[in-house]
């Protein structure tokens, strides 16, 4: 449940880094779910625990504002005449 | 044959040829022997294309002796990574036991680009599965098995262009066509003991090859020497409308004077975490280089540039492979954890792959100031030398040492070259890379040529594939 309370950027706990860990866990079983084998699961926990720690420093990374955002989609049309 | 081509470089075979000296019809036979008696025993093949190979070998020698010599890969064979599509039936495995009879009705554009210089296809090379793509830890996860280093048949050839890199040098072909994401042309440059060249993103393209991540994929050359990689970047470069990811940016490989002086940097925390042995080649390098560079120690902006390049690979990969990953095909794959390796993926979030995107732009312009002071970058290939077959690793880029340039120049799209630097008591290649500002290959090129005229690691080979078969 979200709180009411606004929080910042870089407010996860260690509770909630551990909560995500378990949400996503639960997102690829949910995809996964026939395909994984019993001996699998711990090693997928472990590589979504690293994927975690990837996310965690890209999160905290600062971009820099004086830099234009990331902007390169073009509508597509066949016809080039108006 | 009046002269063996083995150990020659390119310009040398190229006179043989071209002067009527060597016939393309002998020289194609006879690294087709090596190929059929030697591929076998270090893993590094996975189809010989002796048919086409002859075919195109009678076309070379009818044209070069009526007097048409397209040029200096005239008549000259090579092996392509498997993950380049060849049409004629022959198959493109991606390395894979679940592509293992997959073929193409057309060829990858590399593969036309040589063959239209008159380049002869000898061998379809071995890979990593799919590029590597799935988190493989260990040497053994491709379909042909464990690909072996020309130096020692225990250790591996890196990868994931092993067969391209354990061809080159155990004198299987002259020259290789492998491809990085990120360390799949540096590693087996390093463990092989050959040069390996990965172009400026965009550089060559990359129509026909099997995708990994869209925007980290380069195509480039393993040779005996930087001035082979030249030559075969100057063939295999330029823009193609069947890639739109292709630069028109003009490329021509051209030698530099020998009086030039370069511009080096060394990132200071190049030797941080890597094995002595490696550290003490590397700065024996650095000594050889003072020679001819002017020497500066750098540092790059703080950025997380493993997590951005991982970031990127894995969100892509994860897209490119999710009917392969949703169908259990995965569970055919030769290396355990390649059976499970494209599930996690799903972990990743949008908003953690654009902002990753973001910090790339950003990097990319940030570097680009810092690249243009310099000729190139430079630093020890891989912390560590080749691998037991036996051993597992942490992920592709082992070791302790992180991987700042690879994860760098691979996420932004630098080029960089890797060429032997020595070897460890235990024989075995150790390498040094020179990473370019983008589309600047012609600088990394000649210096990494001058490196090699200083030195003569590259000239080095396994005694025992040096007696003729």
């Amino acid at each position: 449940m979200a709180s009411s309370e606004v929080r910042g950027k870089g407010t996860m706990t260690k509770y909630g880094h551990e909560r995500e860990k378990e949400i996503m866990w639960d997102l690829v079983n949910l995809h996964f779910d026939n395909l994984i084998s019993d001996d699998q699961v711990e090693k997928i926990k472990e590589s979504i625990a690293g994927i975690l720690t990837d996310a965690n420093e890209i999160r905290t990374a600062k971009l820099d504002d004086s830099f234009p955002l990331l902007n390169w989609y073009q509508p597509f049309r066949g016809d080039p005449n108006e | 044959m009046n002269k063996s081509p083995l150990f020659k470089n390119i310009r040398s075979i190229a006179k043989e040829i071209a002067n009527k000296n060597i016939s393309p019809i002998e020289i194609t036979k006879y690294y087709l022997t090596r190929l059929n008696e030697l591929g076998p025993e270090y893993n590094s093949v996975v189809t010989v294309t002796g048919e086409l190979a002859l075919k195109q070998a009678e076309a070379a020698e009818k044209e070069i002796m009526s007097g048409l010599y397209r040029g200096t890969l005239h008549g000259i064979p090579f092996g392509a990574k498997d993950l380049l599509a060849t049409d004629g039936g022959i198959p493109t495995t991606w390395g894979a036991e679940p592509f293992r009879h997959q073929t193409f009705k057309y060829n990858a554009t590399v593969i036309d680009k040589l063959c239209s210089s008159g380049a002869i296809l000898v061998s379809k090379l071995a890979m990593i599965e799919l590029a590597g793509g799935m988190g493989y830890r260990q040497p053994n996860a491709s379909l042909t098995g464990p690909c072996r280093s020309p130096w020692d048949k225990n250790t591996w050839a890196g990868g994931s262009s092993s067969g391209s890199g354990s061809a080159v040098g155990t004198g299987l072909v002259p020259f290789a066509i492998g491809s990085e994401t990120w360390g799949s042309i540096l590693s087996p440059a390093n463990n092989c003991g050959v040069s390996g060249l990965r172009p400026t993103f965009g550089r060559v393209s990359r129509y026909g090859a099997m995708a990994l991540s869209w925007s980290l994929d380069k195509i480039g050359p393993l040779c005996l020497s930087a001035d082979d990689c030249g030559i075969v970047l100057n063939q295999i470069a330029g823009p193609d409308p069947k890639d739109s990811s292709t630069s028109d940016k003009p490329y021509e490989y051209s030698v530099y004077s020998n009086q030039r002086k370069f511009k080096l940097a060394v990132l200071a925390s190049a030797s941080t975490g890597i094995d002595e042995e490696v550290a003490d080649n590397f700065k024996k390098s650095l000594n050889a280089l003072s020679q001819f560079c002017e020497i500066e120690e750098i540092n790059f902006p703080e950025y997380p540039y493993e997590a951005i390049t991982r970031t990127i690979m894995l969100a892509e990969s994860g897209a490119i492979f999710e009917e392969f990953a949703g169908n259990g095909t995965a569970t055919h794959l030769t290396a355990p954890e390649d059976k499970y390796g494209p599930y996690a993926r799903t972990a990743v979030l949008a908003k953690d792959y654009l902002k990753a995107l973001r910090l790339r732009d950003e990097i990319s312009q940030k570097i680009d100031p810092i690249m243009s002071k310099y000729d190139a970058v430079c630093g020890p290939t891989r912390g560590t030398p080749a691998s037991k077959l036996e051993d597992e690793f942490r992920g592709a880029i082992r070791g302790n040492a992180k991987d700042t340039l690879g994860a760098l120049g691979n996420s932004v799209g630098l080029p960089a070259i890797s060429v032997p630097n020595g070897f460890t008591k235990a024989n075995l290649p150790t390498g040094i890379q020179f990473i370019g500002q983008v589309y600047a290959e012609n600088a990394i090129l000649n210096l990494a040529d001058r490196f090699q005229q200083e030195t003569d690691w590259h000239l080095k080979h396994p005694a025992e594939l040096l007696e003729e078969i």
